[in-house]
C-alpha cells in the first residue's frame, strides 16, 4: 500500500470515529465482580487504617484485578490469571498470623481460587465478536507486549490477529474494526485520536469504574476538535443485583486508587530551601528494579525516542513533564553532565584551573545575589535591564549550566553583577564551546549505539546497556520510566542522575 | 474520498504521489493543508510585535509540513521586482553576490565584472557568460553552497497558483523566510512527493515548491533543522516568517522559537501530550485566541483540529 493511501485510510478512521463514535461492551462476570468487590473492601480498610502490612496484598490483589481485565484467556492457558491468583493466596497466608481481619482474608482467599473454576466470560465475548465480523476484517489490541504473547499463543492459530497499541500503528492494517481488551484507559490517547481503523470497540468488565474516552489534548481549544463518543454494550451473564461499588454511585473509589502503582509513601526531608550541595529531585522508578534521583536542574534529560529513524533517535526529555513509557539514557556510576564537563575542562588544558575559578566567582556571586534579593526581584531587575531569558536566572547559578545562552544577556547579567565583562565572558565561552564538542560527540556515539538496538527486545525486556566502545562513555544504558514520584526530596547534588537500586515498581505491569 | 473545498471557488481535489513513479491519490485533506500555507503567507505583516501560534493536529506527521510549507512559499513574493539583468548589473560592485537564471541553470557567486566592449554584454559571474542567455539576476546577502543547479522547473502547481508567471524572479529573489524543523529524514522522504492539480500529468516535486537548502543549492526557499540535534543549532536567523514546528519533539522548542509565525504540527499517532500541554499552557497564560475561520478564511478538514493564538514578543 502506498503511503499516500494508507494516510488517507488514517484520516477517513479519525473523521469515522469522530462521527460515529466507540463502541464499549460492558461484559458482566460474576466471579471477577466478586473479585473486584473484596479488593475495594480491602481498599477501603486501607484507607481506614493505613498500609503498612497490607502493602504486599494490596499490590497483588490490584495486579490480579487488573489481569482480570486484560487477560480473558481461557483458564488452561491462563498462567498470567493463575500466578495472580497464587501471588494473592500467598500474601494472605503471610498476613494470617499479623491481621485481626479473618473474614477479609478469607473472603480474598475464596474470591480469588473461585476465578479458576471457570473460563473469564470476556474471553467468549471477544471471540463471539470476532467471528461475528470474520477474522479478516477484525484484529484484537492488547493492553501490553506480555498481554499480546498470551493472547496471540491462544489466538493466533484461530487466524486472529493479535497486536499492542504500538504494533498497530506501526503494521500494515486492512481490518475493519479493533477490539480492544480492556478500558480505554489502559491504552494512550492514540487508540481514539489516531486510530487505524474505522472501527474501534473496547471490552471492559462491568465493575471497572472509569468508561472515560480519552480526547485529544488540544481538543477542547480547537476548531474541529475531535471528541469521541462511546455507545454502551452490555453482555454476558444477566446483571447481578446492585453491586456495593456500581459504576456511577457517590463515594465510588476512584480508579487510580484500584490500579497497580508504584508505592511512594511520603516525603522523608526536611521542609527548608537546599544548601549549596542540594537540590530538590524527584525519584523516577526505572526498568529492572532501578531508579534515579532526577532534578529539574537544567530542565531536560537526555532520552531514546524508539519511533525516530535511525540516527535521529537520540532526543531530550523534558524533565518537568516526564512519564512512565519514556526511555531514559543513562550511565552508571556517574551523570551524564558530570562526564561531559569532566572531559570539557580535560580539553581545556593549562586553562582548566582559570576557567573553573572563573566560573565559580561569577557563578558564587550570583547566587549570593539570588539569595539576598529573591528570585523573583531579581528576575524583574534583569528584564528591566534588558536580560531577555531573565527567567532561567536561577539555572545560571548553577554549575551544570555554563552560562546564559545569549551573549547580550550574559553580558547584561555579569554587568548587573557589578562583574566586568572579561575574564568570564571568554572562560565561560571557551567552556562551553568543550561542552558542546563534547555533547556532539556523546550524541554521535548514542545515535551509533541507538541504531543497533534490538528495539523490539527493549520494548519487551524495559532495558538495555548500549555498546559504546570508547572508555569515556562506557556504562551507558537505555531504561524504560516506570513511574515519576508526585513529590520531591532534598538529595546531594552529586547523587542527581546517578543510578541505584530500588524495588518500588515491582508491583507494576 | 468526498469532494473537499480548500476555499470559496470551485471545488479542486489536488492529488499526491509519494513519488515520479507511484500512483496520486487525490484527497480531500491535501488542498486545505496547502492552503493553511498560502492564508499565512499572506499574513505576515500583521501581527507587528506579537507572534501568531498556529496549532494543528493530524492523524499521523506525514506530508503535513511539506504541505503547509509549500502553500508559504507559493504565497509569499520574490523579494525583487526587477531583475532584467543589464538593469540590476550596470550599478553592481565587484564586492556583491549575485544569483541569475537561464535556460539551463541557476547560477549564484560573487561578481566579478560586465564587459561592455563588444557586441553582446559579458558577465564574470561563477564563469563567463553572454548576458542575453540570462532571463533574471537579483542580489543575494549571502553566497550560496554552490555556484551552480539545474533549473527547478514548474509545472501543474505553478500554473494553479500562478508563480509561473515570475518563477524566474522567485529563483533569483526568493523570500527564502521559511524553516522547518522536524525528523530530517522524513522531511526529506516527503519532498519526493509529487503534488498534482486534478488529474494534471505534470505535478510539481514538494522538493521543486520548497527548495531546501542543501550543499548543493545555488539558491533556495527553506531552511531544514532535525530536531533531535536542534538546541545547538539556536537561535535561528532572524530573517525568517515563519516556522513550522513538525512534531512533538520540535514543538518542545516552541519557547526558543522567536519567528512572527509559527505552526505547530502534532502528530496524534505519538502518544506525548506534553507538547500539547506546553502550547495550551501558554495559550491560556499569555494568548489572545485567533479565530482561523474569521480571520484566515480556513477551515479544518476532517480529521484535522486546529487553534491559534497571539502572543507579545
Amino acid at each position: 500500500m502506498s503511503r499516500v493511501t494508507e494516510l488517507d485510510h488514517r484520516y477517513a478512521a479519525s473523521a469515522a470515529l469522530a462521527r460515529h463514535g466507540v463502541e464499549l461492551i460492558a461484559v458482566h462476570d460474576a466471579l471477577a465482580a466478586r473479585f473486584d468487590a473484596v479488593t475495594r473492601r480491602l481498599f477501603r480498610l486501607i484507607q481506614r487504617d493505613g498500609p503498612g502490612v497490607w502493602d504486599d496484598l494490596a499490590g497483588a490483589a490490584k495486579s490480579l484485578r487488573w489481569r482480570l481485565a486484560t487477560y480473558p484467556l481461557p483458564i488452561e492457558y491462563n498462567e498470567a490469571l493463575t500466578l495472580g491468583v497464587q501471588q494473592v493466596v500467598r500474601q494472605v497466608t503471610r498476613l494470617r498470623g499479623a491481621v485481626d481481619e479473618p473474614e477479609l482474608l478469607s473472603e480474598m482467599t475464596d474470591a480469588a481460587a473461585a476465578l479458576l473454576t471457570r473460563d473469564p466470560l470476556i474471553g467468549g465475548i471477544l471471540v463471539d465478536s470476532v467471528h461475528e465480523v470474520g477474522v479478516d476484517a477484525a484484529m484484537v489490541v492488547a493492553a501490553s507486549s506480555r498481554v499480546r504473547e498470551a493472547l496471540s499463543a491462544w489466538l493466533t492459530p484461530g487466524g486472529i490477529r493479535v497486536l499492542t497499541l504500538g504494533d498497530l500503528e506501526r503494521a500494515e492494517i486492512s481490518e475493519e474494526i479493533a477490539y480492544f481488551v480492556g478500558p480505554p484507559r489502559f491504552f494512550k490517547p492514540t487508540a481514539v485520536t489516531a486510530p487505524r481503523t474505522p472501527e474501534v470497540t473496547f471490552i471492559v468488565p462491568t465493575w471497572f469504574g472509569d468508561r472515560s474516552i480519552p480526547r485529544s489534548a488540544i481538543a477542547d481549544y480547537a476548531e474541529g476538535g475531535i471528541r469521541v463518543s462511546a455507545r454502551l454494550v452490555e453482555a454476558g451473564e444477566p446483571a447481578p443485583e446492585a453491586t456495593e461499588q456500581a459504576v456511577g454511585s457517590p463515594n465510588i473509589i476512584p480508579e487510580e486508587e484500584l490500579l497497580p502503582q508504584p508505592f511512594w509513601g511520603a516525603r522523608q526531608s526536611e521542609n527548608r530551601a537546599p544548601t549549596a550541595d542540594e537540590l530538590e529531585a524527584r525519584k523516577v522508578l526505572l526498568s529492572g528494579g532501578r531508579a534515579i534521583w532526577l532534578d529539574d536542574d537544567g530542565e531536560r534529560i537526555r532520552a531514546l525516542d524508539p519511533i525516530q529513524p535511525a540516527g535521529e533517535r537520540v532526543v531530550y526529555a523534558d524533565v518537568s513533564a516526564l512519564s512512565p513509557g519514556t526511555y531514559l539514557l543513562l550511565r552508571e556510576g556517574v551523570a551524564e553532565r558530570q562526564a561531559l564537563h569532566a572531559r570539557a575542562f580535560d580539553r581545556t588544558g593549562d586553562r582548566a584551573a582559570a576557567i573553573q575559578g572563573s566560573q565559580d566567582q561569577w557563578k558564587s556571586i550570583l547566587f549570593e545575589r539570588l539569595r539576598a534579593r529573591g528570585i523573583r526581584e531579581s528576575e524583574r531587575a534583569l528584564r528591566a535591564v534588558g536580560v531577555r531569558a531573565a527567567g532561567q536566572v536561577r539555572s545560571w547559578s548553577s554549575p551544570h549550566v555554563i552560562r546564559p545562552q545569549s551573549d547580550r544577556d550574559f553580558e547584561l547579567l555579569l554587568g548587573w553583577l557589578d562583574l566586568p565583562i572579561q575574564p568570564f565572558f571568554g572562560n565561560a565561552s571557551i567552556l562551553r564551546h568543550e561542552v558542546h564538542r563534547a555533547t556532539r560527540e556523546l550524541r554521535d556515539r548514542l545515535e551509533a549505539a541507538a541504531d543497533i538496538v534490538n528495539l523490539h527486545e527493549l520494548e519487551r525486556v524495559g532495558h538495555m546497556t548500549l555498546d559504546i566502545e570508547d572508555p569515556g562513555f562506557r556504562g551507558m544504558f537505555v531504561t524504560r520510566v516506570m513511574g515519576v514520584s508526585p513529590f520531591t526530596e532534598l538529595v546531594a547534588r552529586h547523587e542527581a542522575r546517578v543510578p541505584f537500586e530500588d524495588q518500588g515498581a515491582q508491583w507494576l505491569e | 474520498m468526498s469532494e473537499g473545498r480548500t476555499g470559496p471557488g470551485p471545488a479542486v481535489l489536488l492529488s499526491l504521489a509519494e513519488s515520479r513513479e507511484a500512483e496520486p491519490v487525490r484527497s480531500a485533506w491535501i488542498g486545505p493543508l496547502l492552503a493553511l500555507g498560502t492564508r499565512l503567507s499572506r499574513k505576515s505583516e500583521s501581527f507587528s510585535g506579537q507572534q501568531l501560534i498556529v496549532a494543528i493536529s493530524v492523524p499521523s506527521h506525514e506530508f503535513a509540513a511539506v504541505l503547509v510549507g509549500s502553500g508559504w512559499t507559493l504565497g509569499r513574493p520574490p523579494t525583487q521586482t526587477t531583475t532584467d539583468p543589464l538593469t540590476v548589473l550596470r550599478p553592481a560592485s565587484t564586492e556583491g553576490h549575485y544569483r541569475a537564471v537561464n535556460a539551463a541553470y541557476v547560477i549564484s557567486g560573487q561578481f566579478q565584472g560586465l564587459d561592455e566592449s563588444r557586441g553582446s554584454p559579458r558577465i564574470t559571474l561563477a564563469g563567463r557568460w553572454s548576458i542575453d542567455r540570462f532571463v533574471a539576476i537579483a542580489p543575494t546577502a549571502e553566497q550560496d553552497p554552490a555556484e551552480r543547479m539545474p533549473r527547478p522547473v514548474i509545472g501543474s502547481i505553478g500554473r494553479m497558483s500562478g508563480i509561473a508567471r515570475d518563477w524566474e524572479q522567485r529563483l533569483v529573489a526568493p523570500a527564502a523566510d521559511l524553516a522547518i524543523i522536524g525528523t530530517k529524514s522524513w522531511i526529506n522522504q516527503d519532498l519526493e512527493a509529487v503534488l498534482a492539480r486534478d488529474d494534471d500529468a505534470d505535478g510539481d516535486a514538494i522538493e521543486t515548491l520548497l527548495l531546501p537548502k542543501t550543499e548543493r543549492s545555488a539558491t533556495w526557499f527553506t531552511r531544514i533543522y532535525s530536531s533531535s540535534g536542534f538546541a545547538d543549532q539556536l537561535p535561528l536567523p532572524d530573517d525568517l516568517s515563519l516556522a513550522i514546528l513538525d512534531g512533538q519533539g520540535a514543538i518542545k522548542y516552541l519557547n526558543d522559537i522567536l519567528v512572527p509565525i509559527v505552526v505547530c504540527i502534532f502528530d496524534r499517532s505519538v502518544a506525548d501530550e506534553t507538547a500539547a500541554e506546553q502550547v495550551v499552557q501558554l495559550r491560556n497564560s499569555r494568548g489572545e485566541p485567533v479565530s482561523l475561520r474569521d480571520q484566515l478564511g480556513w477551515s479544518a478538514p476532517a480529521g484535522v483540529e486546529a487553534f491559534a493564538f497571539t502572543v507579545a514578543l
